[in-house]
């Protein structure tokens, strides 16, 4: 029996498909010949993929990570090879071990030169996307904390072989494990007023249901402030000073607030309030900044000063834009589109006076832009309900504009999504009549829309397709024409515009919703910081344990908030109290510099 | 051998005193008064940074500790230093006083901050406050008489110096309650042969400063009698007011502020023949090295309680209704600063240097009292006329003290010049009934110690009546501080709870007692009060 009889026979029970997916491989590039000790060892084009001495010991020392490894440890094992660096692995160690490898004509060769059935002592992740590996992995270490727990051992020409492959399951492995630890703390900042700033509040309610602590500076309360600034003069000097004066207020608390709540990482997202000197001070304590900009990059163009002094920079647009963007040197961006959050947009009952007030054949929710205008005014004569501001109420469309062009909030636009038979969404435009051809970003209203359970129309836009399938999942139009015949036609089949709706929305909640985008965003910047800005903290649990290592008393005291992350000496202070008995010297001493705080408070405030 | 015997067992105290410049000089007839005990304590010193000199140069002080909480404060305030690094700098003045074993530890501060960092110093006794894991308490009644009276000051009637002395367990000193500041280290500039004045302008808050003014016009009506040399005297931020008062006298005026440390104030004052001030570190300062004082208490300053320690000085105060004010006023007017006339002030000043002993009458707008020991040791406040102190502040002291002090609770009350009004009488009467009833209940319960439900209804019984006297504290002062003292009893052992249950019984005692004594003192007293006899009766109407 051929060695390939031999393995195929053990690893067919529970690889049927990888079995024959093998058997119809070319081995390709790869080539197998005895090392100089015997054993096979082979090539893959200009890789040597094993030693051509001794591949036996060469692995002994590549497996060198496992030694002393404690049981509970998740090995995982990038890249076959021949074999020898998992055998070795499994000789040392007898915990979990996974093995990956993507490449058929490797592990062809492999197991027709090799005996490799003790390799049934392992999860064998052979021929799987990135993906797939990575559940895997999780399936075996398990969820938040579980990550800690996985180590990796590399193949060195299997990355070589696979780099884009490998390196993403090191990346995603390295991210998971620093974001295992008890939640981060993560300090969102929100913009005064308009469209982002309920975007920054969706990501703070998202980054607290993934379990993270988070702590949301909302400056919508300077906004009337920054109203009044336009009552107090009407000297435009004067005014752009007294913003200056608001901005660089709501920017230093960025500052205070991020080091006295030992938070490790700042979210911005587009017109969050911030300043150069600000982000200097954020980098001096080595605090990751990151900011969201949901916003047109060819229409808004501050990113051009700003982009690089973020340590990550997240985009709605590709393209041209990251060219634009490499090229003024912005480190780590990466494209984030936007989303809905389920718990806000969502389907709802509506009563009969809600729907009365809130619904019509069709709508649209959005500011009057020089496209929209143009398109919408050809259908005054359906019962359609305009939504939201700067519209022309002297024009036709007037007639249809609800409110008399009120700003709609945010809980009324989810009723009107709800009520409407035909949400209209056309992507706005300053520039163009009708359908932009060359829009590229969806904007928020796609998803919420679709999140809502309601059924949309909307305009032909760049990577549409990689969000929603069109034709199934959403309806798309080119131009005002067609818009009118979809109009027509979805009037008159109400079922079909449920069933798209319907598929919509599984969409959304499947890979639109905030949740998973702020989950993309931390996998994205934690594949890049190395430790959390909180453990360089020196009030860091782990920091003090180190520095209290010979004072026994202290140590013990300390303790107790082994998972605390950054400890305050409130939670100290909270702690004394609640114990019982005679207070030690360190307690006392703890008392002490509690009184002595708060005195220092007192003379702050007198 | 002898002698090293004596060294062995001579006690050991440390006195903490962490407050301002004033409350150190009002610290320092303490250590006088110990210095005179049969067997005189070796006192070590707990100080604020600036005091150390100071400190150092008080008589009968062993050592000086110092602890610079401005320090403190920037490290609090340093984003690098851990947790850890400041437990280790606040931790080092109780580490270097460790070695040190006191008999004593007396805490003069009465702030939280040091009752911690008195529980921290290894002690026989406490004396003052201490710091526990549930909160503080203070160790003697003396300290919980004057947390009691903290809020509610107009019903104190002993001087700070008194109070602290009688926390620190010390008799009233000799020396008219001078002390040595020890031998100058520099030789002062003198030889003036005319009077020496020295003038403090400034004070800690705007409502306790005489007005520059005032001031200006004090001088040039001494000046006009008496070619005396005026000297100003004070801290650098005082520097403006001295120049402003400079600008507007005529008279020469030689200006000391920011000038001098605190030894060569002392050394200052002690060549001079009066001094002329506010209620202020100053003044104590004059008062402990026996210096004449003129001083004015303004705003919220009231001398009953922080007058200068020593016979013979004059006080002056404003006689209006809002006088004193509260202790956190913000008052717009500060009227009162013009109710005593300079012409008054410039008077008394030359009466004092003259040591003539006519009296000075009250204004129409103020009132002059002079200090005096009582025959039982305390400081008074006489009226210069009729020669004698309120009947009310007399009686007060005789009831506090006998209560205060380690004598038989009780013992020696006045048998009037207390006479309460018809609110008051109220308050305490039933005060009186319900920590009587509370009592009752407290020891019923305790009786019923086995019996799990019927004691847990007493129980019940009990902690109403507590919550309805907490809630009395909340209508009357006098009930208030009678709460407050029963609160501070109640907790006063507390972290041992073996003796809470008699903690409980003597607090509610000392309750009854109090409230029944002082309900008593009414001409309109009817229904249910206080006797002598350890029972309470209720007598009909």
């Amino acid at each position: 029996m051929s060695i390939w009889n031999q393995n195929a026979r053990w690893l067919e029970s529970d690889h049927p498909q990888l079995v024959s997916s093998i058997e119809e491989t070319d081995s390709g590039e790869v080539k197998v010949f005895p090392s100089r000790q015997g054993e096979p060892t082979a090539t893959v084009g200009a890789v040597r993929l094993h030693s051509s001495y001794n591949p036996i010991s060469e692995a002994e020392g590549q497996s060198k990570p496992v030694d002393n490894l404690d049981n509970d440890a998740v090995v995982v094992v990038c890249g076959l090879g021949l074999g020898y660096l998992a055998e070795a692995v499994l000789r040392k160690y007898s915990g979990t071990i996974i093995v990956v490898e993507p490449s058929l004509s490797i592990l062809k060769a492999a197991l027709e030169s090799r005996d490799l059935e003790n390799l049934k002592g392992a999860v064998l992740v052979f021929n799987t996307t990135v993906e797939e590996a990575i559940d895997c992995i999780e399936a075996r270490c398990g969820s938040g904390t579980g990550w800690k727990r996985v180590k990796l051992v590399v193949h060195p020409s299997s990355l070589k072989l696979n780099p884009e492959y490998f390196s993403e399951i090191q990346r995603v492995v390295q991210a998971r494990s620093n974001l295992s630890v008890s939640g981060l703390g993560i300090l969102v900042v929100t913009p005064m007023y308009g469209g982002s700033l309920p975007v920054a509040r969706y990501c703070a309610s998202a980054f607290e249901r993934l379990g993270h602590r988070v702590d949301l500076l909302d400056n919508a309360i300077y906004d009337p402030a920054r109203l009044q600034i336009e009552n107090i003069t009407s000297n435009r000097q004067h005014r752009e000073q007294l913003g200056y004066m608001l901005n660089t207020l709501m920017a230093e608390s960025i500052t205070a607030r991020a080091l006295d709540q030992a938070v490790d990482l700042v979210f911005l997202v587009a017109q969050s309030p911030v300043a150069v000197p600000v982000l200097d001070e954020l980098r001096k304590h080595k605090i990751p900044v990151a900011f969201w900009f949901v916003e047109d990059w060819r229409l808004f163009t501050y990113w051009r000063e700003m982009a690089p002094r973020y340590d990550y920079f997240f985009t709605i647009q590709k393209g041209d834009f990251f060219n634009h963007l490499e090229r003024i040197g912005t480190r780590n961006q990466h494209y984030l589109p936007l989303a809905a959050d389920p718990t806000v947009h969502r389907p709802l009952e509506l009563d009969r006076i809600e729907t009365d007030e809130f619904g019509s054949a069709i709508s649209h929710v959005g500011a009057g832009y020089r496209n929209r205008r143009q398109v919408f005014s050809g259908l005054t004569d359906l019962d359609f309900k305009l939504w939201g501001s700067e519209w022309d109420t002297t024009s036709s469309l007037g007639m249809v504009l609800q409110r008399n062009g009120e700003r709609i909030s945010t809980e009324e636009s989810v009723k009107i999504f709800n009520a409407t038979s035909i949400n209209l969404n056309l992507h706005s435009s300053p520039f163009h009549e009708g359908v932009n051809p060359e829009g590229d970003y969806l904007n928020p209203r796609t998803f919420e829309i679709a999140s809502c359970g309601g059924f949309q129309l909307v305009d032909q836009r760049q990577h549409l397709d990689e969000h929603f399938k069109p034709g199934e999942e959403i309806t798309v139009f080119r131009s005002a024409a067609e818009m009118r015949e979809q109009i027509d036609y979805y009037l008159l089949h109400p079922e079909e515009r449920q069933e798209i709706a319907q598929r919509a929305r599984q969409r959304i909640l499947r890979d639109h919703t905030y949740d998973i985008r702020m989950s993309e965003a931390l996998d994205f910047i934690y594949s890049h910081e190395t430790t959390l800005a909180s453990h360089r903290h020196p009030d860091h649990i782990d920091n003090l344990l180190r520095d209290a290592e010979a004072d026994e008393e202290l140590k013990g005291l300390l303790e107790k908030f082994k998972d605390k992350g950054v400890l305050k000496l409130d939670d100290i202070i909270l702690d004394i109290k609640e114990r019982k008995g005679e207070l030690s010297r360190t307690e006392s001493i703890f008392l002490l510099m509690n009184e002595f705080r708060r005195w220092a408070r007192e003379k702050e405030l007198a | 051998m002898k002698i090293s015997r004596q060294v062995d067992i001579q006690p050991r105290w440390l006195i903490i005193q962490q407050a301002r410049f004033g409350d150190l000089m009002q610290t320092a007839p303490v250590l006088e008064g110990a210095a005179e005990m049969e067997l005189p304590p070796r006192i070590d010193l707990l100080v604020d940074y600036g005091l150390t000199d100071l400190a150092q140069r008080l008589e009968g002080v062993q050592s000086v500790y110092t602890g610079n909480r401005h320090m403190w404060l920037k490290e609090l305030d340093n984003p690098v230093r851990s947790l850890v690094d400041l437990r280790r700098t606040v931790g080092q003045i109780p580490d270097d006083l460790r070695p040190n074993s006191y008999n004593r530890v007396i805490n003069l501060t009465h702030t939280t901050e040091s009752a911690y960092l008195a529980a921290l110093i290894r002690s026989d006794f406490h004396n003052g406050l201490v710091g526990h894991r549930s909160g503080i308490s203070a160790a003697d009644s003396w300290e919980r008489f004057f947390q009691a009276m903290l809020p509610r000051r107009n019903l104190n009637p002993f001087n700070l110096v008194d109070i602290h002395l009688g926390i620190a367990e010390v008799k009233r000193p000799g020396r008219n309650g001078k002390v040595r500041l020890g031998q100058p280290v520099a030789e002062t500039p003198s030889g003036f042969s005319c009077p020496m004045i020295a003038i403090q302008l400034g004070a800690n808050s705007p409502l306790r400063r005489p007005p520059v003014e005032s001031i200006a016009e004090v001088i040039c009506q001494i000046y006009s009698k008496l070619q005396a040399k005026f000297i100003l005297v004070g801290s650098k931020d005082e520097k403006e007011l001295a120049e402003r008062l400079i600008r507007i006298s005529s008279q020469p005026i030689i200006d000391l502020t920011g000038e001098t440390t605190l030894v060569e104030l002392g050394e200052w004052l002690s060549r001079c023949d009066l001094l002329i001030s506010g209620d202020t570190g100053t003044l104590h300062l004059a008062a402990a090295i026996g210096l004449p004082t003129v001083s004015l208490f303004l705003g919220m300053a009231q001398p009953q309680h922080t007058g200068p320690y020593g016979k013979g000085h004059i006080i002056l105060t404003p006689r209006r209704d809002c006088y004193p004010c509260d202790e956190h006023c913000q008052c717009a007017h500060m009227s009162c600063h013009m109710d005593i006339p300079p012409r008054a002030i410039a008077s008394l000043v030359l009466q004092a240097l003259a040591k003539e002993t006519a009296p000075c009458p009250n204004g129409a707008t103020f009132d002059v009292r002079v200090t005096d020991f009582s025959e039982d040791g305390f400081l008074i406040l006489r009226d210069p006329v009729t020669g004698s102190e309120s009947s009310a502040g007399k009686a007060l002291k005789q009831f506090w003290d006998s209560e205060l002090t380690d004598t038989l609770p009780g013992s020696c009350l006045p048998e009037s010049g207390l006479i309460l009004n018809p609110e008051d009488h109220e308050r305490l009467r039933l005060l009186s009934e319900l920590g009587f009833r509370a009592e009752k209940a407290y020891q019923r319960a305790l009786s019923q110690r086995g019996k799990a439900l019927r004691m847990r209804e007493t129980l019940v019984e009990f902690v109403d009546l507590e919550a309805q006297m907490m809630h009395m504290a909340g209508f009357n002062d006098l009930a208030g501080m009678l709460v407050h003292m029963y609160q501070m009893e109640r907790r006063s052992l507390s972290d041992d709870a073996s003796l809470e249950s008699e903690i409980i019984g003597l607090a509610l005692g000392a309750l009854t007692r109090r409230s029944g004594y002082l309900a008593q003192r009414s001409e309109r007293s009817t229904g249910f009060t206080y006797c002598s006899t350890p029972e309470l009766q209720v007598v009909s109407a």
